[in-house]
């Protein structure tokens, strides 16, 4: 069999995966091929392109049977708690307790794209009275009234107060639809005091021990509702351990982006990157499997680089990108233009930072909170985006503007200005609405002139 | 010649920051509503931003005296506008979070908690700190007026009680009483609901009396919806601080506040005693939070609602057709 690194449609996977099975490959119990979930609605995949390693397809196979393993987790007695918006923190907690599932419903923004539109989640959102001019996370909503993509969950938390307003809305409308939430505030992460040292935060932002005692307020009040919901108490030592094992996917998804950003030649496509990004924030309603699939692709990843293989050329144009695209095909479309990703920031920089363990658990969690890049300024954002800039030798930034949030009208231009004046690297603003076909050669040719202004700069 | 005063006026939107509390530090508290959007100013993108924030961010450069601008979290794009002018006005900002969660006692301290931040930002910026004997005596003045204001809406015009509330944010004055109750002859009652407005924006109430409708409830930002409650004697005396912030967090009725079951208390009760026949619901374009709302208000509320955004133009030559519509559906 051919072990060469190659990007390959969904077609080509398919021949592909006979001959892997014909050589013995051994699959998860969610595994098979990937061509499966078309006739299932997921149409985009007929027109991605796939890493072609096992490790990758156990990746996508983990990431598109979510629905069933949710499914049998209702079946078998476990709850299931839906959290919302905070993207990263109280999963880990719920997972700590051993009677329960959590998931981000939120997730269903991608839904839209994934089944190009063939699931009406956002007809059902129009007729809910939130139209195109909110956030592609609209598509929860419809997601919540079909039933169709998951269970409705047991308990619903959502964090509002610095969150973005479409969310807090979509959230709002959802419950005058009749779903209780459990609403938990997550307030505006302003610096400490002038007098005041502060508490330092993962990740490097700093805030007021006072913020930090009212979001572990708000966590024991999650807690204890958890507690409620599964008539399981849950200790300092139980919630160490949840948070121990958040850190060994944290530190596994670490190297991942690590190795991958820095390598020579790019050992791991955007695309699945980003998929694998996203395991931090919920493990996919699988904490222990997500560990073993990021720890397939790590494998993966160190043995390319070691044979100094991978994708793309040598020379591809390594590019930072910022926010996640409603449309994952835009991924692709960055490589075929001659870039590679060498640096991310998908809103949730907070789910992939370690959890402090040196300190009681609760805290721990708070800090994680206040740690989320969303709550803060955009400043704050930016800064952090340039250290990572400079760590991972980017020469470009893009950042991604998500149709209709409320937060892309004026945080695109303060990070802009930010990382133009303190590192001098062109930056690129384009807009990625779920199905990016009908505005795909615009996106090239801005993309594409991204390439070539960075090209004109290393030869000057 | 006498050197000016020094600058004194402390300018905020939202009205969840009491004016007592900004007043007992020695400034002069100023809620504004901006004249109209501008296309010159600080604020100089408009691609997907809020009307209303351009207009009030472009007016800080005509307002004279002002010490300090204040934000709050109360919108998304709110939040942001502090860093967006961090270096475009040199002006102290100031922003304060308000909690969108208001029944769990965590959210109440923490509204508490961040009115005593404000505070330390007004004395670092050379006011004085509130003693509770200041408080109480500006509390109480601010509560008689905000009484007599309240009885001024059955004295004036709709829109002239409105400008009223807006000219007494933004002063802390009150207009001269009218000795005669204001009538207003057979009209349909509307109501108004929704986000803040611009000076301009007023222009609708025009229309809407043109087109046949009365005002009888101004439910928007900018109206009567936002004052807080008259302060309780006995508490006012005890404990003044912690009934300020009752008063203010949790009594004001908003689409922000999760869960926003008050507002939907609030419109039932003032509907029902108003005797309310339509609602005109008025929201900024791009703001999700009211948007939202539109389609739950009509299935919640089962009573004909006019759907009007605001994009920072003229709003009435766009709807003067939709409103006398709406009117002719009420008659």
């Amino acid at each position: 069999m051919n072990d060469e690194s190659r990007q390959i449609s969904l077609h080509e996977w398919d021949k592909l995966y006979s001959e892997f099975k014909n050589a013995g490959m051994i699959e998860p119990f969610y595994g098979g091929p990937l061509g499966r979930h078309v006739p299932e609605g997921d149409l985009r995949l007929l027109s991605l392109k796939f890493d072609n390693s096992p490790e990758a397809l156990n990746l996508w196979n983990f990431l598109l049977t979510e629905e069933d393993r949710l499914r049998t987790a209702r079946k078998n007695g476990k709850k299931i708690v839906g959290t919302m918006k905070d993207l990263g923190t109280v999963p880990v907690m719920a997972y700590a307790f051993s009677g329960v599932v959590a998931f981000y419903p939120d997730g269903a923004w991608w839904i839209p794209c994934v089944m190009e539109l063939s699931a009406g989640l956002l007809s059902i959102a129009d007729s809910l009275g939130v139209d195109e001019s909110f956030c592609p996370v609209r598509a929860m909503l419809g997601a919540f009234v079909t039933s169709a993509h998951f269970p409705t969950p047991d308990l619903l938390i959502c964090s509002v107060g610095a969150i973005c307003d479409d969310f807090s809305s979509v959230a709002q409308r959802l419950n005058g639809m009749g779903y209780p939430i459990l609403w938990w505030e997550i307030p505006h992460r302003s610096p400490p005091a002038l007098d005041e040292s502060g508490t330092t935060l993962p990740g490097g932002f700093k805030t007021s021990q006072t913020l930090v005692e009212h979001v572990k307020s708000e966590l024991a009040r999650i807690k204890s509702s958890l507690e409620d919901l599964t008539g399981e108490a849950l200790d300092d030592e139980k919630l160490s351990a949840g948070i121990e094992a958040g850190n060994r996917i944290r530190k596994c998804l670490d190297e991942l982006r690590t190795l991958t950003f820095k390598a020579e030649i790019c050992p791991l496509p955007a695309l699945e990157l980003l998929i694998a990004e996203m395991l931090a924030i919920h493990f996919c309603s699988d904490r222990d499997e997500a560990l073993k699939v990021l720890k397939g692709l790590l494998d993966r990843v160190r043995k390319r680089i070691k044979k100094g293989e991978g994708f793309f050329d040598r020379d591809a144009v390594r590019i930072f990108w910022v926010n996640p695209v409603a449309d994952i095909s835009v991924m692709n479309l960055l490589e075929e233009c001659g870039g590679r990703i060498c640096g991310t920031e998908y809103l949730f920089t907070h789910a992939l930072d370690e959890i402090p363990a040196y300190i009681p658990p609760l805290e721990a969690l708070a800090r994680t909170a206040l740690a989320d890049p969303m709550i803060g300024s955009a400043s704050d954002r930016a800064e952090r985006i340039c250290s990572d800039i400079l760590r991972f030798g980017s020469e470009a930034l893009i950042i991604s503007k998500i149709p209709g949030a409320s937060h892309c009208a004026l945080e695109g231009t303060i990070i802009a200005e930010k990382v133009r004046k303190r590192l001098d690297i062109p930056v690129l603003e384009i807009e990625v609405p779920h199905l990016s076909d009908s505005i795909q050669m615009s996106l090239r040719t801005r993309m594409k002139a991204l390439i070539e202004v960075v090209l004109g700069r290393r030869d000057r | 010649m006498s050197p000016s005063p020094p600058p004194n006026r402390v300018i905020y939107r939202c009205p969840f920051i009491p004016a007592e509390w900004i007043a007992s530090h020695g400034f002069i508290p100023s809620r504004i509503t901006p004249g109209a959007k501008k296309r010159t100013g600080p604020l100089n993108t408009s691609e997907g931003v809020c009307p209303f924030l351009n207009s009030f961010i472009n007016e800080l450069e005509s307002e004279k005296d002002v010490s300090a601008v204040v934000f709050t979290s109360v919108c998304d794009q709110m939040r942001r506008a502090p860093e967006y002018l961090a270096e475009k006005s040199p002006l102290p900002k100031f922003l304060m979070h308000v909690p969108a969660t208001w029944e769990s006692k965590a959210a109440q301290k923490l509204y508490r908690s961040e009115l005593h931040r404000l505070g330390s930002f007004l004395v670092n910026l050379g006011g004085q700190p509130a003693s509770n004997k200041i408080l109480r005596k500006t509390m109480q003045s601010y509560d008689e007026k905000r009484n007599i204001l309240r009885d001024l809406k059955s004295k004036l015009p709709p829109r002239a009680f409105s400008e009223s509330i807006a000219r007494f944010h933004r002063t802390g004055q009150l207009d001269p009483i009218p000795e005669k109750q204001f009538k207003s002859g057979p009209k349909i009652p509307v109501a108004l609901i929704g986000g803040p407005l611009t000076a301009q924006d007023l222009n609708l109430f025009d229309a809407i009396h043109q087109a046949g409708g009365f005002i009888v409830l101004d439910g928007t930002e900018t109206g009567e919806r936002t004052l807080p409650r008259s302060f309780k004697d006995k508490r006012l005396q005890e404990a003044p601080f912690e009934e300020l912030a009752d008063a203010y967090f949790g009594a004001i009725p908003d689409a922000f506040r999760r869960p926003n079951t008050l507002l939907y208390s609030w419109m039932e009760h003032e509907f029902e005693a108003e005797h309310v026949k339509g609602i005109i619901l008025l929201r900024n374009i791009w703001c999700d939070i009211w948007h939202a709302e539109v389609h739950r208000i009509r299935e919640w509320l089962q009573m004909p609602l006019l759907d009007i955004d605001l994009t920072g133009e003229d709003a009435v030559s766009r709807n003067k057709t939709r409103i006398h519509a709406f009117m002719e559906l009420l008659q």
